[in-house]
């Protein structure tokens, strides 16, 4: 009798945890699915052609083409959201495994103890706190840079969104890039030390080449918080929905558009599928990084091996 | 013994020890290749390793054998001055290679490590082709120049690691899909790829299997002829015994005995030696 109890409890606690699973499981089917539902309603029901959605340079919802059609073509937020997306990894990517080398090979005690809680500090500041920063700073200053280089503009643009976004993942391809290096085995390190290496020649060709997937990885992981940020991006972009023809000059990306339309619009309404059509594009392109990251993953992993 | 230096290990512009290294020559071999005198190590507080003196010839084998933690490895680390890269890690005594202490803060250890080579415990190939893994340390000191003299240095050192006829015909392929014995040799030759005059070996075995072992242990007799002086720690007695012509016994961070390996096995006098030689411990 003293069993039953026992095995009462073995499987409440099954059905608890089990139950835990299947909701989140649930979640994550039902959200892609109503992404995708409304995303693709734009091209099934409402009828416009896919090709002039990831193609057409002319965003309009509310004027008809030849066609009779809305004319919704996606391709300057498209452009905006891979161009702030470069530019900001290209400006945070030589500072990351700088300063990523600098806490594993040359300070490990500082890095532990100062450098690493400052990092952790910086990824828990809201985004807004940093779009407010790039509006107030790096948006004048732009504008300031460029009055003394004799031109006008308004410092809004894909330039000021990168800088601001470069800063928004610094710290997570920083501690990435930390954790990659501080994983290559000391023994590389020694190898390459016993055939009359400095110290330099063994970071640049033993162990960054080593940590060559892992920080491909922080990479992939800090563009996609680039392409997915949207607060911030939109507080300094300009949000004109033009191709983008220079840095300089305000555009708009897939977030800034969808966080200014969403709310604006009915349900149902075509507008309205275009901008789920927006969202749909932009889950795709997050599922494409999370995917490279896996590949990644298992390449390093059988090369390890 | 070989007596003609090998002309390659010339280059690279090393004035002094050329140097010398003549006056060596001069003296029909008087002066050992590398010897240490009163050699201690401490990390932090601890003295891991008490007064060592030991020399070492050309062209000779020595073994260093001693249970775990005995101060063998530590002993072979101050060899290249591996142990300065050990924070809080203090040598003292003094080192003549050559006939010059090189235990000194002007000493210059990227040079120095050109000539004494070192093989570790586990194989670290680097993530790189056969080839890149060889040329790596002659291309970053300019050593090789133009594609011929790549190749004929590849081959030369994969001879004379005993892998060339395993790998010649896929020297573009990851070092990391070697096995662990050819990696370990892989490692050998890219050591002789420098042509050093000493190779430190750490344990170079232990994470191998017997066969490889075998090829390993041979390969190590070989660079011995050339003239190299091959210094190997190791825990396995019959390794000791197969490949060295000297052998030196620590216990305790102490440097307890040393002579002729056949002496050492068979007429140990001090009372340590002959507990460990009968396994009494270690």
């Amino acid at each position: 009798m003293a069993q039953l109890p026992k095995h009462r409890v073995e499987l409440i606690g099954k059905g608890v945890t089990g139950a835990c699973i299947a909701l989140v499981a649930l979640l994550v089917v039902t959200l892609v699915a109503m992404v995708a539902q409304r995303g693709i309603a734009t091209f099934a029901v409402d009828g416009i052609d896919l090709g002039a959605f990831l193609t057409g340079t002319t965003w309009n919802p509310h004027q008809d083409d030849v066609n009779g059609m809305p004319t919704v073509g996606a391709l300057p937020m498209i452009s905006g959201s891979f161009a702030v997306t470069l530019l900001s990894t290209l400006f945070a990517l030589p500072i990351a495994i700088g300063s990523a080398i600098f806490v594993v090979e040359i300070a490990p005690r500082f890095g532990r103890r100062v450098f690493q809680p400052l990092i952790e500090l910086l990824v828990g500041i809201p985004s807004v706190v940093y779009g407010l920063i790039g509006l107030t700073v790096v948006v004048a200053w732009t504008r300031d840079m460029a009055a003394a280089a004799g031109q006008t503009i308004t410092g809004f643009g894909i330039f000021s969104s990168a800088i601001v976004l470069a800063v928004m993942i610094l710290p997570t391809i920083t501690s990435l890039s930390i954790d990659a290096l501080a994983a290559v085995p000391n023994q590389y390190r020694e190898g390459s030390y016993a055939l009359g290496c400095t110290r330099w020649q063994t970071v640049w060709n033993v162990v960054l080449r080593s940590a060559a997937p892992s920080l491909m990885t922080a990479v992939i992981l800090g563009m996609t918080r680039a392409f997915g940020e949207a607060l911030a991006v939109q507080m300094v972009v300009g949000n004109a929905i033009q191709m983008p023809t220079s840095l300089f000059t305000p555009a708009s990306t897939l977030t800034s558009v969808l966080t200014m339309g969403m709310g604006n619009e009915a349900m149902g309404t075509v507008y309205n599928d275009v901008l789920w059509s927006l969202a749909l594009l932009l889950l795709l392109m997050s599922l494409v990084f999370i995917l490279i990251i896996h590949l990644i993953g298992h390449k390093g992993g059988t090369k390890r091996g | 013994m070989m007596t003609q230096e090998k002309p390659l290990a010339e280059k690279g512009n090393r004035a002094p020890a050329v140097a010398s290294r003549a006056e060596a020559s001069a003296r029909e071999g008087a002066e050992p290749l590398l010897r240490t005198c009163d050699v201690t190590v401490t990390y932090d507080t601890f003295e891991a390793l008490h007064k060592t003196s030991l020399t070492f010839e050309k062209g000779q084998v020595t073994a260093l054998i001693g249970p775990s933690g005995c101060g063998k490895s530590t002993f072979l680390r101050c060899l290249n001055l591996m142990n300065r890269e050990i924070p809080k890690c203090k040598v003292g005594g003094s080192i003549d290679y050559h006939g010059r202490d090189i235990n000194t803060r002007s000493e210059n250890l990227f040079e120095l490590r050109k000539s004494i080579g070192m093989v570790f415990q586990q194989p670290t190939p680097f993530r790189k082709s056969i080839r890149d893994n060889i040329l790596f340390a002659p291309k970053r000191h300019g050593l090789v120049k133009g594609k011929d003299e790549c190749d004929a240095l590849v081959e030369e050192a994969l001879r004379a690691g005993a892998l060339w006829d395993e790998v010649k015909d896929k020297l573009d392929q990851s070092a990391h899909a070697l096995s662990g014995g050819q990696q370990q040799r892989l490692c050998i030759a890219r050591t002789l790829a420098m042509h050093p005059d000493v190779v430190l070996f750490d344990e170079p075995c232990s994470a191998l299997d017997p066969i490889s072992t075998f090829s390993v242990e041979e390969t190590i007799r070989e660079i011995a002829q050339t003239g190299i002086c091959a210094i190997i720690v190791t825990h396995n007695m019959e390794q000791a015994t197969r490949v060295s012509d000297r052998t030196a016994f620590f216990y305790v961070g102490d440097m307890v005995e040393t002579g002729p390996t056949k002496q050492i096995f068979s007429a140990p006098k001090d009372q340590r030696l002959q507990d460990y030689l009968t396994g009494r411990f270690g």
